[in-house]
């Protein structure tokens, strides 16, 4: 057994052009071993599918009204899980539902992402009175309740989906500003730094070529775990009447319009309840498998 | 012989919470072109920091050289612009460094480790490049160059890293190696690699190396010339073989008595009592005379520079002798 494996190391070895490539396929081997990781990874790719092809497959007009029809239960008509009191089909606005969520998660990460690390990156980098300033800045911010700070953002912005991404991204950006410039001080110190300076490397060049490339790891492990945030802080919002508005379908304004009716029609709450946890499991049980595979030698 | 470094009365001190600290006093010591000096000590004594202030990579937002001079080629390089000193830096003088495992950056391939002095300090084209660096990883010993210069750091093991690090140091070939302790994290076989290696590579070069180490039987196998530091001063200079046959100051005569011979099986090594004292703590005069068999009444005074033989020693003990003119203070 023993001989076996010593046998595939000098392959591997002698063969870096066949090791390189196999590093994807070893990425895929590595998140099939894991139930939890590959779990997560196909609700993911689910509510892609969902979120790209859902306006074909659903059986009603999510917008059409029809108050003959309000408050069905599931399995009646056709409508898979009931009306709500305006008599539009759940399913249908649970399905469309799942477009606002995707984008409102990946959009809000990906801007919060790049100006957080911006931030974090100079602040790190340069410390001094720019890292004492841009840091105070993300203590005080950071002191405020998540939510209250994108409510009261939301509040001032106005509703609409436009609104609440920009409201999420002004709350959100202080966690990876906060963890990119944790990561930049501890890289700044590594010794290859210091060699890189010493083989003549400019201070700008350092920061953009050597240490930006070793925060990878810890922003993508971060942005998976963020998007369930985002995609729940933006359900919060919309249940407390901001954010996304009706009729636009979202999980967040159905649960608020499902509320008043959750004694005798449970299903107006139920489904996009659900939806909401499973992609926020999905995502997380991804994430945190991904943190796994990532974080080992960092 | 003509100087390639030169450094005189060198102090550095150091701005801290807790006030200021001063971990270089006055250091002058000469290096001469395809020379290598090494410089011993314990743990704490400034030799890091002096070649770290040779090289310009003190942090700056703490550090500062309150006093003296740095000629390198006869040209002052203390008070020369941020982009100045990194021309000199990679390409006239460089530096490796203790820790191979950590002194790679793990998200590049070694070719392209190896290709950034290049792109900084010369115009080779792309192959040129290519075939340089080729060259210089088969002079560390590398064999599979095509392979290697593909592969991540955390592919080859902690001596090959060393290779590529001495490789990153010489590949523009410096007049100056300055090496901070490049073999201490190897294991011994290693080691005897790595200090062939750069004798060789001095040899070819003509390149004179500064070398940072504890150990005592890498400075005989390798240095020409010895300095010997205590708490920021340099307390005893010789060639390597005065220094081992004859050691004047008592701390080297405590160095080499706590050195392991092979033939014989004592009970219990020997050990310099007591600790370096911390720089805010040192005792008035001779900053040794608390740790030092021999202290007597004047060593509550700072104690004079004198040349012995040939030898330069810090020390009252040969005060009367005292030949040389005096330096420092």
């Amino acid at each position: 057994m023993t001989n076996v494996v010593r046998k595939t190391d000098t392959e591997e070895k002698s063969m870096p052009v066949l090791r390189r490539k196999s590093h994807f396929v070893s990425f895929f081997s590595d998140l099939i071993r894991s139930k939890t990781g590959l779990a997560g990874f196909f609700i993911i790719c689910l509510l892609f599918v969902i979120g790209i092809i859902g306006f074909l497959i659903v059986p009603f007009n999510p917008m059409d009204t029809e108050t003959a029809q309000k408050l069905l239960p599931p399995h009646t008509e056709g409508h898979l899980m009931g009306t709500d009191q305006l008599g539009r089909d759940v399913f249908s606005r649970v399905i469309l539902g799942t477009r606002v969520s995707l984008t409102i998660g990946i959009v809000t990460v990906v801007l919060a992402g790049v100006i957080g690390t911006v931030i974090g990156v100079l602040a790190g980098f340069f410390r001094g009175w720019l890292d004492m300033v841009l840091m105070r800045i993300v203590d005080v911010q950071l002191s405020f309740p998540f939510i209250l700070l994108v409510l009261v953002v939301n509040a001032v912005l106005g509703s609409g989906l436009k609104n609440i991404i920009i409201s999420l991204i002004i709350a959100g950006w202080v966690v990876f500003a906060r963890v990119v410039r944790s990561e930049v001080l501890a890289i700044r110190e590594k010794e290859f730094i210091i060699a890189c300076v010493a083989t003549g490397v400019s201070g700008w060049e350092i920061m953009v070529k050597h240490i930006l490339p070793n925060l990878f790891t810890p922003i993508i492990v971060l942005a998976s775990l963020q998007v369930a945030n985002f995609i729940i802080a933006e359900a919060s919002v919309s249940f407390l009447g901001f954010g996304v508005q009706p009729p636009q379908p979202a999980w967040g304004n159905m649960l608020n319009e499902g509320k008043d009716y959750i004694f005798n029609a449970w299903w107006m709450i139920t489904f996009p309840g659900l939806a909401i946890v499973i992609t926020a499991l999905g995502i997380n049980l991804f994430g945190d498998w991904l943190r796994d595979e990532l974080d080992h030698d960092l | 012989m003509k100087n390639i470094l030169d450094v005189s009365n060198l102090e550095v001190k150091f701005q801290t919470r807790r006030g200021g600290v001063q971990p270089l006093r006055g250091v002058s010591f000469r290096v001469h072109e395809g020379e290598t000096l090494g410089i011993v000590g314990e743990s704490g004594c400034g030799k890091s920091v002096t070649l770290l202030s040779v090289m310009g990579l003190l942090p700056n937002d703490m550090a500062e050289i309150s006093k003296g001079k740095v000629l390198f080629e006869d040209q002052e390089i203390t008070h020369l612009k941020e982009h100045e000193r990194r021309k000199l830096r990679g390409s006239k003088m460089s530096m490796i460094f203790q820790e191979p495992m950590t002194s790679l950056n793990p998200v590049f391939t070694i070719g392209d480790q190896l290709s950034q002095p290049l792109r900084k300090h010369t115009k080779l084209g792309k192959k040129e490049m290519k075939k340089r660096i080729i060259d210089m990883l088969k002079l560390v010993g590398i064999s599979r160059t095509e392979e290697i210069i593909h592969q991540y750091p955390h592919q080859l093991s902690g001596g090959m890293r060393q290779r590529v690090m001495i490789c990153l140091a010489i590949i523009c070939e410096p007049q100056l190696l300055i090496a901070d302790e490049p073999t201490t994290a190897l294991d011994v076989t290693i080691q005897a690699q790595i200090l062939d290696l750069l004798k060789k590579i001095k040899q070819k070069n003509n390149m004179s190396i500064i070398f940072i180490t504890h150990d005592l039987g890498v400075v005989a196998e390798l240095c020409d010339r010895v300095i010997v530091m205590y708490t920021g001063q340099i307390v005893e200079e010789a060639d390597v073989r005065t220094f081992f046959n004859s050691p004047k100051h008592p701390y080297s005569k405590g160095l080499l008595a706590s050195m392991p011979k092979e033939d014989e099986r004592k009970q219990k090594l020997y050990a310099i009592k007591g600790n370096v004292p911390g720089l805010n703590e040192l005792p008035l005069g001779c900053s040794f005379s608390n740790r030092c068999p021999m202290a007597f009444d004047r060593c509550k005074m700072s104690p004079p520079v004198v040349k012995v033989d040939g030898q330069i020693c810090r020390c009252w003990l040969y005060a009367e002798q005292k030949v040389g003119e005096q330096h420092g203070e």
